[in-house]
């Protein structure tokens, strides 16, 4: 029990006074970067529904006309025309991947000291040379929950040079090549999972939704009312 | 509240997903760079595509026929949306029958309605310009076989004279109200 006491005295009152601050900023941190992460795939996932519904602005008429008049039809159909318009749609990124490899060329066709496998993220020269670098090597862990930042190093932007101008410039251009195809990639997904869910859907003989009793007992049994007959036997007589 | 919590376990299940979602995304991505350049060869070879290219023919013949029976179809619905539509009634003898055509004429940029002609006539010429006012329209030529049909004081009008006409004659019944 001693030993408790002097435990809880020495460490816990310590820890507890200290982190539970830290651990409930931790906490609120997580909680948001789960519901940004859960916004963000929603969001994803309704641009993803809108994209699928091109299926149905190219199929239309030819299930409307009858023409395609099974399910097999359809998807080779469908799959046809969304590979066309995947085609169609990645030559715009395609158009900035040959821009990045013709800038690429020029870079190291003019700068002939740079290797030609030299990172576009290099610190000197690349990407990285124009934000803020935090160095953590030497950050030290001081128990329980924290750590020394006086030992921080942080590299401030460096100013801009040819070289570094044209990395800048291979950067952009591929990253906005490479999202729009990805981009075009997800819809080329999400087209097919609404190919194969449409085309079991349209041609499937599914009756659970028809009311089959209303064919069955139109002939046979009378629905109106007593009330209503005499009223009918009325006007008949009028 | 639900919606929070919903929102949130989403977002768990994305952020352990993540990797994963991304690596299956990139590998697609390649696959279909190989397939863009497989498809390159395909797209310049046209009997690729040619069973759905008589299939989309035919999908518009048929839809052209049922615009025709059907006034308020795909077309004039879709195609035709901005255009103002005039119907003009024309009456013809034939073989002793009464034979009511009618023509519609879709008063709008000319540039669409070369478009519909491109799909629905395969090259046939089916616009005409009247000389006159430079109108184009689309001869729908919609012949109609009706011995009994009932006589108005507007026949032989076209039918937005017509129209005219009635809203007139409403007009001056309202003045006498």
């Amino acid at each position: 029990m001693k030993m408790m006491t002097i435990l809880n005295s020495l460490y816990l009152n310590k820890f507890f006074d200290v982190s539970w601050k830290v651990l409930l900023v931790i906490f609120f941190i997580v909680v948001i970067v789960f519901i940004l992460f859960g916004l963000i795939g929603m969001l994803i996932r309704y641009i993803l529904k809108v994209q699928s519904k091109a299926v149905d602005k190219d199929m239309a008429y030819l299930v409307t006309s009858r023409v395609c008049d099974n399910s097999k039809d359809f998807k080779k159909f469908a799959h046809i025309k969304s590979m066309d318009r995947f085609f169609k749609a990645s030559l715009y990124p395609f158009i900035f991947f040959l821009i990045t490899l013709i800038l690429y060329l020029v870079y190291h066709l003019v700068f002939k000291e740079h290797p030609w496998l030299e990172s576009i993220y290099d610190r000197e020269t690349g990407i990285a040379s124009l934000f803020y670098i935090f160095d953590f090597s030497n950050v030290t862990y001081v128990p329980p929950l924290g750590f020394d930042f006086d030992k921080l190093i942080i590299i401030e932007p460096s100013p801009f040079t040819d070289e570094r101008i044209f990395n800048y410039f291979i950067f952009f251009f591929l990253i906005i090549g490479l999202v729009w195809y990805l981009i075009n990639v997800m819809a080329y997904i999400a087209r097919n999972y609404r190919i194969s869910k449409m085309s079991k859907k349209i041609y499937s003989a599914n009756l659970d939704k028809m009311d089959l009793s209303s064919f069955y007992n139109k002939n046979i049994v009378d629905t109106t009312s007593s009330d209503e007959k005499e009223d009918k036997t009325k006007e008949d007589i009028d | 509240m639900t919606s929070f919590l919903k929102t949130f376990g989403l977002g768990i299940l994305y952020f352990i997903l993540l990797p994963f979602l991304l690596i299956y995304l990139i590998l697609m991505g390649i696959y279909l760079f190989f397939k863009n350049i497989v498809y390159i060869f395909l797209y310049k070879n046209k009997s690729y595509k040619d069973d759905l290219f008589t299939k989309e023919d035919k999908a518009f013949k048929i839809l052209k026929g049922n615009h025709y029976a059907n006034s308020n179809s795909y077309f004039k619905d879709n195609v035709t949306k901005n255009n103002e539509v005039v119907t003009k009634e024309e009456k013809k003898e034939s073989d002793g029958k009464i034979i009511y055509q009618t023509t519609n004429i879709y008063i709008s940029d000319p540039s669409k309605i070369k478009d519909m002609d491109k799909y629905f006539n395969n090259g046939n010429k089916m616009i005409e310009n009247n000389n006159d006012d430079e109108i184009p329209y689309i001869e729908v030529n919609n012949v109609e076989e009706d011995e009994e049909k009932q006589t108005s004081s507007y026949e032989g009008l076209s039918s937005l004279k017509r129209i005219n006409a009635e809203r007139d004659n409403y007009e001056d019944d309202d003045d006498i109200k």
